[in-house]
């Protein structure tokens, strides 16, 4: 009898051996190749990431009324997007009646330096365009004499384009051409504080209407300098660190 | 020269009619007001007026607020004195002698001015609110709350700018005068003493009453979001323990005849020191494929089931994974009871089940079951008989067989394993010998036979190189793999169990159960690292 009760107890239980789960490496092959099949599926988002490294969308600090911002890394090296950015304040804080936000303009304009270069040097390449460009106004008010928070619109365009004379192997793809574009309206809110003199902390959440895709900035917005962790849940390259370099007047 | 003169006065009057004079809106303590230049100084009170050049002083329990024509209003601390030189519809200046002021700059028009100056600089501010703390040697200290102050000093430094712009959030400090200014950013204890009220007459723990109260709101927006959090992890802790204690799993596949098969399975806690297993087999239609033990057993919607469940003499951890550390530990916990039961539930009301029953046999430190199946007799047993069973270890309406004494078990192409090559197919045919009420004398041997085999889910016999020669994970091979345990029980021939359909116990008698690893490699996985550390 105990084999019958053994013969149901091992059919019940037959599938429980325990034997060590097989431990892989990491293949970074297999990574990369990962990654270049989601640039192709769609560059346009690819390099849009880039752009938003540059975008300048922190409101003027208080007490400035214009400045301009390059986006250094990732933007111009290694990506070589030539960039400049401008803002500019249209109202302070509480200046035509008590309580209304600090209004700034903001927008700019970007170019890729090796998609020129390519176009004029390299032989097997016809065009290269790799351009865009962004607008819009951010509101900025007080919580308290040393934080903001602050919300804005902004609308961003990029095109990309590439003319091959002849067409390329990649992952299997003949491509001679390709034509790509990107277009999209944001939200923008955050919130900014001070840790020293000229010297802030902000935080930011962007998301784009039409592509539903949201995006968010951490920045350490000092003088001249500002260093941040972009982070894009849907993009190729999820976290981008970032250094920008701005003046204000 | 006349005609001049008179529009000259005519064109002033409206700049005149239109500068109403600063008032006085609350006083507290020792406060006096000398109402203009050549006037004597006189007590305070609410709604005196005070005209250009006229002058207020606190003394040390003193404090007023002002209200000026440009709507700015002015609060004085304890030992301050202003005097307001300047009083006209376009500009105003406020002198602060000594002491400390705040003031709340509105909107100004367009080219209207306002400035407050002090011994060393002239503060220009528009849409601001900031606080001035003078002394008559010449120290200051400008805290800027919102806005921006414009500050010229009266006395350029030796050193350092003469003219600055002071943003909100930043303080300007001048220790003496002609030293140059230091700008920092405020602190916390600065912003805190700076937005507190400042009106007259409120005991010291009434001026932060507002702010205590906004405090207060946050502090309970963070409780509760603490409490939503704590709320919402215990019933997520709630959840993880009814799943840890009733896990489930399910696969849909072939069985070994080629029938498509649902099997449902639950790890169950009926009571707090038991524990139940079911394996449910669900079929929509049931075409029996003969092999050793042939038979009619086509139906549809059939539904095959094992239950398991055993009771133990304490009660169990809620969570499973704190099982292995407790058997471990607690040496005198004992089984009570098991109770298996694999039946043919396709007609509720003469389901067909093979059962054992064990107590627990304190002589032998074990389970006992007497070396007996119990079996249901030709029809008439039901799902609650069956219900009973599982939950009471109650027998009624069974029949019962006792173990064969002899070691007659006939077997056929047991267990077929090819451990030399590849493998061969993972099936075995087994029939063991049986009394009836325990008399084994006569005609009243019953024969318990079973095919066994291990299959994919497309229903096709495993080879034993499918586990061996293989690149795939074991968790992959197991949610490949199942196994099909089909029982009969046969009438004796001769000797040897009746192979044909008519040594049946009746149509449709047949177990046909498929059961997959799915849920004990769930719980095994819970238990893990409980293992892990008792391994450890």
């Amino acid at each position: 009898m105990k084999k019958f009760t053994n013969t149901v107890m091992a059919a019940a239980v037959a599938g429980l051996f325990l034997q060590a789960p097989v431990c892989a490496g990491i293949d970074f092959e297999g990574k990369a190749m990962q990654l270049a099949g989601e640039v192709l599926a769609n560059p346009a988002a690819f390099f849009y990431d880039f752009q938003q490294d540059l975008e300048a969308t922190h409101p003027l600090p208080p007490g400035k009324w214009m400045g301009f911002q390059m986006g250094l890394f990732p933007s111009l090296l290694p990506m070589g997007y030539g960039n400049l950015s401008g803002k500019v304040r249209i109202h302070p804080e509480g200046r035509w009646k008590p309580g209304l936000p600090q209004l700034d303009f903001i927008g700019g304009y970007w170019d890729m330096v090796w998609a020129k270069l390519a176009a004029n040097q390299a032989d097997d390449v016809n065009e290269a365009s790799f351009h865009g460009y962004y607008a819009g106004a951010i509101m900025s008010s007080s919580v308290s004499p040393r934080a903001r928070v602050f919300w804005g619109y902004k609308h961003s365009m990029l095109k990309a384009s590439l003319n091959l004379k002849k067409a390329q192997d990649i992952l299997g793809q003949q491509v001679s051409r390709f034509d790509s574009g990107f277009k999209d309206d944001f939200f923008i809110a955050g919130l900014e504080h001070p840790y020293g003199m000229n010297k802030w902390w902000s935080i930011q959440l962007n998301y784009g209407v039409a592509e539903k895709i949201m995006s968010s900035k951490v920045s350490w917005y000092g003088r001249h300098f500002e260093l941040g962790l972009n982070i894009y849940p849907e993009g190729v390259l999820v976290i981008h660190p970032v250094w920008n370099w701005h003046w204000n007047f | 020269m006349k005609k001049i003169l008179l529009l000259a006065f005519l064109f002033s009057i409206p700049a005149f009619a239109a500068a109403d004079e600063a008032r006085i809106l609350a006083v507290h303590g020792k406060v006096e007001v000398k109402v203009s230049k050549d006037r004597d100084w006189a007590p305070a009170a609410e709604n005196m007026e005070v005209l250009q050049g006229g002058e207020v002083r606190t003394g040390g329990d003193g404090r007023a607020v002002l209200l000026l024509p440009n709507k700015t209003r002015l609060w004085l601390k304890e030992g301050s004195n202003i005097e307001l030189e300047q009083r006209q519809s376009m500009a105003s200046r406020i002198a602060l002698l000594f002491g400390k002021l705040k003031a709340r700059v509105p909107h100004l028009r367009r080219r209207e001015r306002f400035e407050v100056r002090t011994q060393t600089a002239v503060c220009a501010v528009r849409g601001t609110e900031f606080v001035v703390d003078a002394n008559e040697e010449g120290a200051m200290k400008i805290e800027v709350l919102y806005g921006q102050v414009n500050t010229t000093f009266t006395v350029p430094p030796e050193k350092g700018a003469s003219y600055m712009e002071i943003a909100q959030g930043r303080t300007l400090e001048v220790k003496e005068k002609g030293k140059p200014g230091t700008v920092a950013l405020m602190t916390k204890e600065q912003e805190t003493k700076a937005i507190e009220n400042w009106n007259p007459g409120l005991a010291p723990e009434q001026r932060r009453a507002e702010m205590k109260a906004k405090e207060q709101d946050r502090r309970e927006i963070r409780q509760f979001a603490a409490v939503t959090g704590a709320t919402e992890n215990r019933i997520s802790n709630m959840v993880a323990q009814v799943k840890e204690s009733d896990l489930e799993a399910g696969r849909t596949l072939r069985d070994v005849h080629g029938n498509l098969v649902r099997v449902d399975q639950r790890m169950m806690r009926p009571e707090s020191n038991s524990m139940q297993i079911v394996n449910l087999v669900k079929r929509p239609v049931y075409n029996h494929v003969n092999r050793r033990f042939a038979g009619s057993y086509n139906t549809s919607n059939r539904l095959d089931s094992l239950s398991a469940k055993i009771t133990f003499s304490d009660n169990l951890p809620q969570n499973l994974s704190d099982w292995p550390g407790y058997f471990e530990s607690h040496d005198n916990l004992k089984p009570q009871s098991a109770v298996i039961v694999a039946a043919n539930q396709t007609d509720s009301n003469n389901i067909f089940a093979i059962a054992s029953v064990a107590t627990y046999d304190a002589a032998t430190d074990e389970l006992d079951d007497q070396k007996r199946i119990y079996y249901t007799p030709a029809s008439g047993y039901t799902f609650t008989d069956m219900g009973n069973l599982i939950s009471k270890a109650d027998t009624t309406g069974l029949d019962w067989a006792k173990d064969y004494p002899t070691t007659g078990a006939i077997t056929d192409a047991r267990l077929s394993i090819d451990s030399g090559d590849s493998g061969g197919p993972l099936y075995q045919y087994e029939a063991i010998p049986f009394c009836k009420l325990g008399d084994c004398t006569g005609n009243n041997k019953l024969w318990f036979a079973q095919e066994n085999f291990v299959i994919d889910n497309n229903g096709k016999i495993k080879n034993v190189g499918d586990f061996t020669n293989t690149s795939s994970d074991p968790f992959s091979i197991l949610k490949n793999s199942a196994a099909e345990t089909i029982w009969y029980l046969r009438k004796d021939s001769a000797g040897l169990p009746d192979y044909s359909a008519s040594g049946d116990f009746g149509p449709n008698k047949n177990i046909d159960l498929v059961i997959i690893p799915d849920i004990g490699v769930a719980a095994v996985q819970r238990m893990l690292p409980a293992l892990d550390k008792i391994s450890n």
